[in-house]
């Protein structure tokens, strides 16, 4: 029987075998190097993103969206505050679960040998993170200059 | 293949000696080291692993000093820490495709690496299987896997056994076997049997000493003819068990079997039979004088 608090990760909800055959055109035509990078970002999204947290991420983005309309903002000051506070929010919330995978991973005395140096190991891990962040943030970064265009 | 710890030392900043003067030259092998909590064995762990730089000392690999190329030394070794862990939602290839990454392994020659170790450790059939359904044993072969897959020469590991099931023992010794026959392995245990069985020299901690180095066997002769089984009344057992070292007790019935070891100089308990030692009621007897030693020194202070 499953157990409530286990977490399902993204690779559930990705068709099977899709991943395995994007994976092997990858490595027939990529150089070695940026097919590392690319496994390690793809593995560590797996591990970052739960169901749970895809949820939640997009529980977030509603909140704020629909307060933006509730609140009927129309002032550029406004708009960006808001942006602001939901960058915040999202970078709290992936950079949180990211250190509390990596908790209940355990896997950090075997990831030192590899990558030594404390400091190196956290902006292995925390780039992920970022990125993501970034990425999730770009379409409504992307709307703030739309907003910015609409003459009021 | 060779490492020479040479007169390792490692002092913590509160003052604490973790580590003093430890020697010990290890070749192609199996090498167990035996200590208490706190004896100092995960300090030369760490040490060799190069989590920790020593107070004084060095370790040499066919004569290089490890913490001047610490990359290059690297890459021949694997370290199986004791408190590690593994994304429980990943499964075991991909935990291993991550990890042989890190350590520079691509393509064919990473796909190939990975089919090995798993097969070496018994996981051929369970690469693609979550890592949640394994086993304890199943996770320990797993971690083994992991640290195998840059074929190093040199191979540490703290605690392997602790919360294996007894047939999982006996697998992960055969399979140490076949490991020592290619590279250096040193094994850091509180279980003395699996040094018993499996290595083929011993070095003992205690309290940041070195007390003993040399093969199993050498280390039980300390209480040859020493070791006796006997059978006594229940309500003796008390009295008993304060006058001699009592290694094991079975109750059956109104008397006891009491395995125990003889004081120094006693060599022969009236009604008490000989029987074969083993490294176990060497390592007990040991600790026990270790703590006479402790009161003894208290006492002089």
């Amino acid at each position: 029987m499953k157990k409530s608090s286990e977490k399902v990760v993204m690779s559930s909800i990705i068709p099977r075998g899709l991943a395995k055959k994007v994976h092997r055109l990858l490595e027939r035509h990529l150089p070695p190097k940026v097919m590392d990078w690319l496994s390690q970002f793809w593995i560590q999204t797996r591990i970052l993103f739960s169901r749970t947290l895809i949820l939640m991420v997009v529980a977030m983005f509603a909140v704020f969206t629909w307060a933006t309309i509730k609140e009927e903002i129309y002032k550029e000051s406004d708009a960006f505050s808001f942006l602001i506070l939901q960058s915040l929010a999202l970078a709290i919330l992936l950079h949180m679960n990211l250190w509390e995978t990596e908790r209940e991973g355990r896997t950090f005395e075997l990831l030192i040998m590899r990558i030594p140096g404390v400091n190196r190991l956290i902006w292995f891990k925390m780039r992920v993170s970022l990125l993501w962040n970034f990425l999730l943030l770009l379409p409504f970064s992307l709307g703030f200059m739309w907003f910015l265009t609409i003459p009021l | 293949m060779h490492l020479s710890i040479q007169n390792l030392g490692k002092v913590y900043q509160d003052g604490k000696t973790a580590l003093n003067g430890f020697n010990w030259e290890l070749e192609r092998g199996i090498y167990g080291l035996l200590g208490p909590n706190g004896a100092g064995k995960s300090t030369l762990l760490e040490i060799l692993s190069l989590g920790l730089m020593p107070t004084s000392g060095k370790v040499l690999w066919d004569g290089w000093d490890i913490q001047k190329k610490p990359n290059a030394f690297r890459r021949i070794l694997g370290y199986l820490p004791q408190n590690y862990g593994f994304y429980p939602e990943l499964k075991a290839w991909q935990i291993l495709d991550y990890m042989g990454r890190l350590n520079g392994l691509h393509g064919r020659r990473l796909k190939r690496r990975i089919g090995e170790v798993l097969e070496i450790m018994g996981l051929g059939n369970d690469a693609k299987r979550k890592v949640r359904t394994f086993s304890g044993g199943m996770r320990q072969r797993l971690a083994i896997a992991q640290s195998l897959l840059h074929s190093p020469q040199i191979l540490v590991i703290d605690e392997p056994t602790t919360g294996l099931d007894p047939g999982e023992r006996v697998a992960f010794r055969n399979m140490l076997f076949d490991l020592g026959r290619s590279c250096v392995v040193l094994l850091s245990t509180h279980i003395v049997k699996d040094v018993e069985y499996s290595c083929h020299q011993m070095s003992l901690l205690y309290d940041g000493i070195q007390r003993f180095t040399g093969e199993p066997s050498e280390f039980m002769k300390r209480v040859e003819g020493r070791v006796f089984e006997t059978l006594i009344p229940f309500e003796e057992f008390p009295k008993f068990s304060k006058e001699q070292c009592v290694i094991a007790i079975q109750e059956r019935g109104k008397v006891v079997t009491v395995r125990f070891i003889a004081s120094n100089g006693v060599h022969e308990i009236p009604g008490a039979q000989p029987v074969r030692a083993n490294v176990e009621d060497a390592y007990v007897d040991f600790m026990r004088q270790c703590g006479e030693e402790e009161l003894i020194d208290e006492e002089v202070v």
